[in-house]
């Protein structure tokens, strides 16, 4: 079959992504068998075919299909669960070094932090970022992507027609713009099931080379992610957390588990150009002898503004003046309201 | 005969004077009230028949025709009864002597003793501003009154007692006027038992000083509310006329305490179900509501994003104007209503939102839901964002740093509202929290450091265009609080720290 007809058959299958296998081998079922009719009735009629085609060129969605050059290996490899791909964006992407990073829609400032401080290190780097469209930790990785102007891949669990948040759509039109991917294994017309966060799981384990799980709650969907990664043979990369916080639960259990755990964006480094990363050094000076007894203090730990106050013995509003200053410097972040650390 | 008797009604907060004119005539024996009066008025009629006749005087059996001039004002209060009493019983000449010079207000009791009436004070006080200086009233109001030191107070009991005062055969002790000397406050609360939050005190002092709106963002259990009821211990004490000026609408409102005077500055904690109509004021002669009760002190608005969004709109005008305008069909009456918004909430429903030991539970929507309740023009209206969370209580247990008490911190916030009150004794306005874009030009000057300061601070922080003004205007108290003419570098810093939090939750 050719790229059109494959395009029917992923319209006329809609969410049935595994009806359009039984395509490649002809061998249908008995209720797949009707749909097998239903193809065979509009196939002939060049009417009905060009009204679909025409549906896709109006919006702009461009498709992948087992015949193309650029359509994943692994899928074919792995029993075609996903016979077509749907797009908007630069396809080439595909063939890049990239990562996935995924993580919970509830990431705490911990989590937000690290992600914002590895990936703001990793975009100056030639990897491309692939990630989910969840807020939290996702959505970051896209944003932080885009404003360095480097492309990202999204992978979209519906339709391109079912996008109805407008910040989601912001997002897609920013990725599109700085030449990122968005791609999706649903063709349009479709609905939003639950089930559909599965399949676009599957094809982000596909998608992406290794994984990067920066946090996840017991029962978070990135442990679906995770499985299918898992049973592909990709790596998996995770952001060790305290074990009493609920929300690094899952990465704990993968380093735990063999999982290669990423310290900071030098161990992320190694891990993707088996190099070392040099690090700038940065000169540290400080104004008085204050600041730098505060810096100390930060230094050892993240510090609650209130236990600074009662170490150093410091008013208050000294205290405050001289973190500003520090973080004016950028020696030192706001990780938590009021929790203060040092920025290595 | 006819006679004419002095009193008073309100109109909000203003007083109006009302001449009770009483003819009693030849006729079949009717009792009549004319003059726009209102149901408590109309109702008098029996409690004043019965009041003179259980008096030990007798109910002239005769045509009676009570009219309340201006006959256009509308009428309502109890304290009529007893100028209706007195026309009655001068017409019917038991009451021999004149009495121009005085005014009469009180209600009666079937038994002829006098009862208590609301809002006493603004109508002695309207009457004073009128030059007048003699009154009679209620003896249960003493207390409220005494504070006037140049009118003429006679306080009586009951109505027979009255007759023989005018008819100069009794009198009458004078009222003592009572000097003020402050009681100390009775609060028990003090800041020194909070332990740790440093910052977050910190905070609320410079907002005491500068009289700036707060809200306080934070997990449960941080010590919002326990903080927030401790701020009226920091806060500079009531002046003499600020008193009068509580006071005026507590007695108008009929919540005045057992002393009968508001000594410390209101503390007003209204629950989230209030309606819009008892947070401003209204019914249908308009009340003061929880914003005028709240005037000279602070309104403290728990879980803000739980009251009603129409009722948090409500609160522009009267943050802004420090009065408001309250009309109804009935009429239309302004209150003050300067008062230091302290508002504490979540940052999402369920509490935990970036909490590194629970978890949230909420979906982005039900935040985006909770948060959007409070619009941006409220935001604009709050000075001072600070985000609360817990310290450990291991952390800084064994410390021995002293912590300060109420008193201290308030002798600071006092000194630093002297410098305003001096520095804006041209202008209309009181406190930097006043300041208006055209003042803080003026007055919050900044010099090339600081600029440069404010414009990295706007780059990096990720600042919004009207968090400079915010930022300028706190900038200014810290700089009074530390006793200087310049805002400094160092002022400017602390200032950027109490930054807006409104990229952080509400742009997201």
């Amino acid at each position: 079959m050719n790229r059109d007809e494959w395009l029917i058959v992923s319209d006329i299958c809609n969410m049935n992504l595994e009806v359009s296998k039984s395509f490649i081998f002809k061998d249908f079922s008995h209720k797949q068998k009707e749909i097998y009719a239903k193809y065979c009735k509009i196939i002939k009629n060049k009417v009905e075919c060009n009204k679909i085609y025409n549906k896709y060129k109006t919006n702009g969605v461009k498709w992948l299909t087992l015949e193309d050059n650029f359509y994943p290996e692994i899928i074919i490899e792995n029993d075609y669960k996903i016979t077509t791909l749907f797009y908007k964006g630069n396809i080439k992407l595909l063939k890049n070094i990239n990562l996935g990073i995924t993580g919970s829609r509830h990431a705490t400032y911990y989590g937000k932090w690290a992600c914002n401080k590895n990936i703001k290190e990793l975009v100056n780097c030639s990897v491309t970022l692939i990630s989910g469209i969840a807020s939290g930790i996702e959505e970051m990785v896209h944003k932080l992507s885009y404003e360095a102007n480097r492309p990202s891949i999204m992978i979209l669990p519906y339709g391109f027609d079912m996008i109805k948040s407008k910040k989601l759509q912001m997002i897609i039109n920013n990725i599109i713009d700085v030449g990122g991917l968005v791609i999706t294994p649903f063709p349009l017309g479709g609905n939003v099931y639950k089930t559909n966060y599965l399949y676009a799981n599957y094809l982000f384990a596909c998608l992406a080379n290794s994984l990067f799980v920066i946090e996840a709650g017991e029962k978070s969907g990135v442990n679906n992610t995770i499985m299918h990664a898992i049973d592909l043979g990709k790596n998996i990369l995770a952001l060790p957390g305290n074990v009493n916080s609920e929300m690094s639960v899952i990465p704990n259990k993968l380093i735990r588990d063999g999982a290669i755990s990423i310290l900071g964006i030098e161990d992320l480094y190694l891990y993707l150009f088996k190099e070392n990363y040099n690090k700038k050094n940065r000169e540290i000076s400080f104004e008085d002898e204050d600041e730098e007894n505060i810096f100390n203090l930060i230094k050892n730990g993240p510090k609650h503004i209130d236990v600074l106050c009662f170490t150093s013995k410091m008013a208050i509003s000294k205290l405050k003046q001289i973190i500003f200053q520090l973080e004016i410097k950028e020696m030192i972040d706001e990780i938590e309201p009021n929790v203060y650390c040092a920025k290595n | 005969m006819l006679s004419v008797v002095r009193t008073c009604v309100l109109f909000g907060l203003e007083g109006f004077i009302v001449n009770v004119e009483t003819d009693v005539s030849r006729g079949m024996p009717v009792f009549n009230i004319v003059g726009l009066p209102d149901t408590a008025i109309k109702e008098s009629k029996e409690r004043v028949r019965s009041a003179i006749k259980n008096s030990g005087f007798t109910f002239p059996v005769s045509r009676i025709t009570v009219n309340l001039a201006p006959a256009n004002l509308k009428k309502e209060g109890s304290q009529l009864d007893l100028p209706i009493a007195v026309g009655i019983l001068t017409a019917g000449d038991i009451i021999k002597y004149e009495y121009k010079d005085i005014y009469f207000m009180g209600e009666l009791s079937l038994d002829g003793s006098i009862n208590k009436v609301t809002g006493l004070l603004p109508m002695i006080i309207a009457l004073r501003d009128k030059g007048i200086n003699k009154f009679v009233i209620p003896r249960d109001n003493v207390k409220e009154c005494c504070i006037l030191n140049d009118v003429e107070i006679i306080a009586v009991e009951r109505l027979n007692e009255l007759v023989l005062y005018l008819n100069r055969k009794m009198e009458c002790p004078k009222v003592e006027n009572r000097v003020i000397n402050q009681i100390p406050q009775m609060c028990e609360d003090d800041f020194s038992e909070i332990k740790g939050q440093e910052n977050l005190k910190r905070a609320l002092e410079v907002a005491a000083a500068g009289g700036h709106n707060v809200m306080m963002i934070g997990p449960p259990g941080s010590g919002k509310t326990m903080i927030s009821r401790r701020i009226p211990t920091i806060l500079p004490k009531l002046e003499m006329d600020e008193i009068l000026e509580v006071t005026k609408i507590y007695s108008v409102a009929g919540i005045l305490p057992e002393s009968g005077i508001i000594y410390d500055r209101p503390f007003r904690s209204p629950h989230h179900t209030i309606s819009s109509a008892s947070l401003v004021g209204g019914g249908r002669i308009p009340r003061p509501g929880e914003v005028s009760l709240a005037h000279n002190g602070v309104l403290f608005l728990d879980e803000f994003p739980e009251f009603s969004k129409h009722v948090l709109e409500v609160l522009r005008q009267p943050i802004e104007d420090g009065f408001v305008n309250i009309a109804r069909v009935h009429s239309s009456i302004s209150y003050p209503s300067r008062f230091m918004l302290v508002a504490a909430m979540n940052p999402c429903p369920c509490g935990f939102l970036g909490d590194s030991k629970h978890q949230c539970t909420c979906t982005e929507r039900e935040i985006k839901r909770y948060l959007s309740k409070i619009s941006g023009p409220l935001l604009d209206r709050i000075d001072i964002h600070i985000q609360v969370n817990p310290v450990k209580y291991n952390d800084i247990k064994n410390n021995d740093k002293n912590i300060e008490d109420s008193e201290t911190i308030r002798k600071r916030v006092e000194k630093s509202r002297n410098i305003q009150l001096k520095r804006y004794s041209e202008n209309s306005f009181h406190t930097n929290s006043q300041l208006s874009s055209k003042y803080i030009e003026k007055y919050c000057k900044l010099d090339d450091t600081c600029e440069k300061l404010m414009k990295y601070a706007f780059d990096k922080l990720n600042f919004s265009t009207r968090a400079y003004h915010k930022v300028l205007k706190v900038a200014r108290t810290i700089a009074d609080l530390d006793n200087k003419t310049r805002i400094d570098e160092k002022h400017l810093a602390e200032a950027i720290q109490y930054r807006n939090l409104d990229r952080k939750y509400w742009m997201r």
